[in-house]
């Protein structure tokens, strides 16, 4: 199909003829072979079919005589003087036994002499190119009483044959390369102002429009269509014009050419002014809208840049950020293990509590021991300054009694000198008891005093112990509380610690996403200024499309 | 006066080896001595009962033995200083010329013998209160001690308490 593309019009008309011829003659050269070759073997079949019917004719009644009276060299004789045909190649005469009787030129072949069936197998063998046939011998009753074998050679028909097939294809030949001359010059005949209209139309397709005419005198196919083409020609020429006065910036000139592209090119013209108006109208609108385009993408620059700037303040933000949580996630870390550790040793000192408190009730109960213990001396020290006093007061009566007695004996002279002694010595002594109750009493007072201090030391002790022991007993509830707010603060601080680690992650991937977020930000602030600088210069575009506009001139 | 002392200080040598016995007592730190025959008994301290528009050195009477005894106190009446530390804790029961009264006493020494010769004449810088009362003075344990002249005091109070 590419090749046939290729071809001009005069080769694809002889192409094409000849291709027609060729088949044609082809055919006709297959028929006319084919029929020779039909017409040749039935005149074999018949010469054949005649031949052996008349030797079986003339040998039925040698072969119907006794067998001692047959003689085979006169079958011979007849099979000589009958077999004239100069295609049989041999013949042979059987009898019903298949016992050759007589033949000719049947020794050398005696193998191809075979019965073989008869029936309905070809009559010859185009390999062997021999035709074999085997007729059956018959008296008038129809007893079959031998069997009659021949052979012909298809050398002769054969050569016939090949006759007829180089006739057909000499006379093919011939009609073949007339006709593909014909063929040529009728397509030449068409292709010939085809081929001038072709490179006209080249060069219009090329803009080159100063083309002459084409020849129209005939009135065929040819002729009209080099009448249309001029036609076409001239129209194109007249809107060339329209377009060069276009070019120009003149669309007020009248187009008078008619047909659609005419019409059509009406059409653009108005077009052309609507659109110019439209444009100078856009022109200006867009003018003014580039401007405030311009304005706007300036602060979006300006704007993006800070959003860059403020982006990555927070993207630095959210670093500090990160690196924050990562000290809150060890924080975290240290304080669950601290927690631990501050669990472990306030159940230590809940047990050293627990201790404590046992220790402070042995002591309150040993306090309350000593106090009643003091309590008792106490009593037993006052009761003995109760003594101490009675004896005091006696010592104070003998002193009294003395003090007096020694004034009787004062008074009785000289003989109560003896008394005097006596009283003044009792009186020495009653001032040494007073003198002894005294500092007992002192004493006493002093173990009074320390005994008071004591069992109120005492009290104050056991009152403290109790207060101890209370609070010991409070201190080891707040304790237990404490074990439980510690033992709160240990899964807070352990959850935190995981929250805090998921917070790192979540930091990490924050800071990570604000980084890209950055980077799209960057990219956007680039953009933005892309954007401006395309406005900058799509206003310099606005500004020449309306001096542009400017120059056409309209009705 | 045959219960005075009589000590004669213009013939000490006649005097040298006579010996005295004073009672003596002490009151609001200081200390008197009176013979001991005016002191009828020494007792405890009993509370007395306190008389209408009296001085204020006479605290009041006291009953012993059915004899209603007037009790004076000589530290408020010689105007003495009064000793915080000392209480009165002893009645003297005195008797001059049948003149019985008690006198307060924070401690009683007791009978002192006191040679004639350490009796001495009253200083003339004593107290006003004192001075006419104080029949001699001598010496005890470092301590002055005054010898009361029992008739002028008595006389004195009775005067005052005339007045």
């Amino acid at each position: 199909m590419g090749i046939t593309r290729k071809l001009s019009i005069r080769w694809k008309v002889a192409s094409a003829a000849s291709l027609i011829l060729a088949l044609t003659i082809g055919t006709l050269i297959v028929h006319f072979v084919t029929d020779q070759q039909q017409i040749l073997l039935q005149e074999l079949e018949k010469r054949l079919q005649q031949n052996a019917e008349t030797i079986s004719w003339l040998l039925a009644p040698m072969l119907n005589e006794p067998p001692a009276s047959s003689d085979p060299s006169k079958i011979e004789e007849i099979i000589r003087n009958t077999a004239k045909d100069e295609d049989l190649e041999s013949i042979r005469v059987e009898d019903t036994l298949g016992n050759r009787l007589a033949g000719h030129n049947d020794l050398a072949s005696n193998q191809k002499l075979q019965p073989k069936p008869v029936a309905e197998s070809p009559i010859y063998d185009t390999v062997k190119d021999k035709v074999y046939k085997v007729t059956s011998i018959a008296t008038k009753d129809r007893n079959n009483i031998g069997v009659l074998r021949m052979s012909y050679s298809l050398e002769s028909y054969n050569q016939n044959v090949q006759r007829s097939l180089s006739t057909g294809l000499l006379f093919g030949l011939l009609t073949f390369v007339a006709g593909s001359l014909a063929a040529f010059y009728i397509g030449h005949r068409i292709a010939r102002p085809l081929a001038r209209m072709t490179v006209t139309f080249k060069r219009v397709a090329q803009g080159d429009l100063n083309q002459s005419a084409f020849d129209a005198n005939s009135s065929d196919e040819i002729g009209l269509l080099a009448e249309a083409l001029n036609g076409l020609l001239n129209q194109m020429k007249e809107l060339n014009r329209h377009a060069q006065a276009i070019a120009a910036g003149d669309l007020s000139r009248q187009i008078s050419a008619r047909g659609d592209l005419a019409d059509t090119f009406r059409e653009m013209v108005d077009s052309l002014i609507e659109i110019t108006s439209k444009l100078e109208e856009l022109s200006v609108n867009m003018e003014k809208q580039t401007s405030a385009i311009l304005t706007t993408a300036k602060e979006q620059e300006a704007g993006a840049a800070e959003q860059a700037a403020t982006v990555s303040e927070v993207t630095s933000t959210m670093e500090e950020l990160a690196a924050t949580a990562r000290q809150i996630s060890n924080s975290a870390e240290s304080v669950t293990q601290s927690a631990e550790e501050t669990a472990q040793a306030v159940k230590d000192g809940r047990d050293s509590l627990f201790s404590f408190v046992q220790s402070m009730n042995s002591i309150e109960t040993g306090n309350k021991t000593i106090n009643d213990n003091i309590i008792s001396l106490n009593r037993h020290v006052q009761q003995i300054g109760g003594i101490i006093e009675l004896i005091n007061d006696i010592a104070d009566r003998t002193d009294l009694l003395a003090l007096n007695a020694a004034l009787e004996g004062t008074k009785a002279g000289e003989a109560g000198k003896g008394f005097l002694l006596v009283a003044a010595e009792m009186r020495r002594l009653a001032e040494n008891v007073i003198s002894s109750t005294s500092e007992i009493k002192k004493l006493i007072s002093e173990v009074t005093e320390a005994t008071n201090a004591t069992v109120m030391a005492t009290e104050s002790g056991l009152k403290a112990t109790r207060e101890g022991a209370e609070r010991a007993g409070q201190a080891e509830r707040a304790f237990g509380r404490i074990v439980d707010s510690i033992e709160e603060t240990r899964k807070a601080s352990k959850q935190i610690s995981l929250a805090t680690q998921q917070q790192n992650t979540g930091t990490d991937q924050i800071v990570s996403a604000m980084g890209e977020v950055s980077d799209v930000a960057q990219q956007g602030l680039e953009g933005i200024r892309q954007t401006t600088q395309a406005v900058s210069d799509l206003s310099a575009i606005t500004s020449q499309l309306k001096i542009l506009l400017s120059k056409y001139k309209k009705l | 006066m045959k219960n005075h002392i009589q000590p004669n200080f213009d013939k000490p040598s006649t005097n040298k080896r006579k010996v005295l016995s004073l009672f003596v007592f002490h009151d609001q730190g200081t200390s008197f001595a009176v013979i001991p025959e005016s002191v009828m008994q020494v007792s405890a301290k009993s509370k007395p009962t306190p008389l209408p528009f009296s001085p204020d050195w006479l605290d009041g009477v006291v009953n012993i033995r059915g004899e209603i005894l007037p009790v004076i106190d000589l530290s408020k009446y010689f105007q003495l200083e009064e000793n915080a530390g000392e209480q009165h804790r002893r009645q003297i029961l005195l008797n001059w010329e049948n003149n019985h009264f008690i006198v307060w006493s924070s401690h009683v020494t007791g009978l002192e013998q006191v040679k004639a010769t350490e009796l001495e004449p009253p200083m003339e810088n004593l107290p006003r209160t004192l001075a006419g009362k104080v029949e001699a003075q001598f010496r005890l344990d470092d301590r002055i001690v005054y010898v009361l002249d029992l008739s002028l005091f008595l006389n004195e109070s009775k005067e005052r308490v005339s007045s």
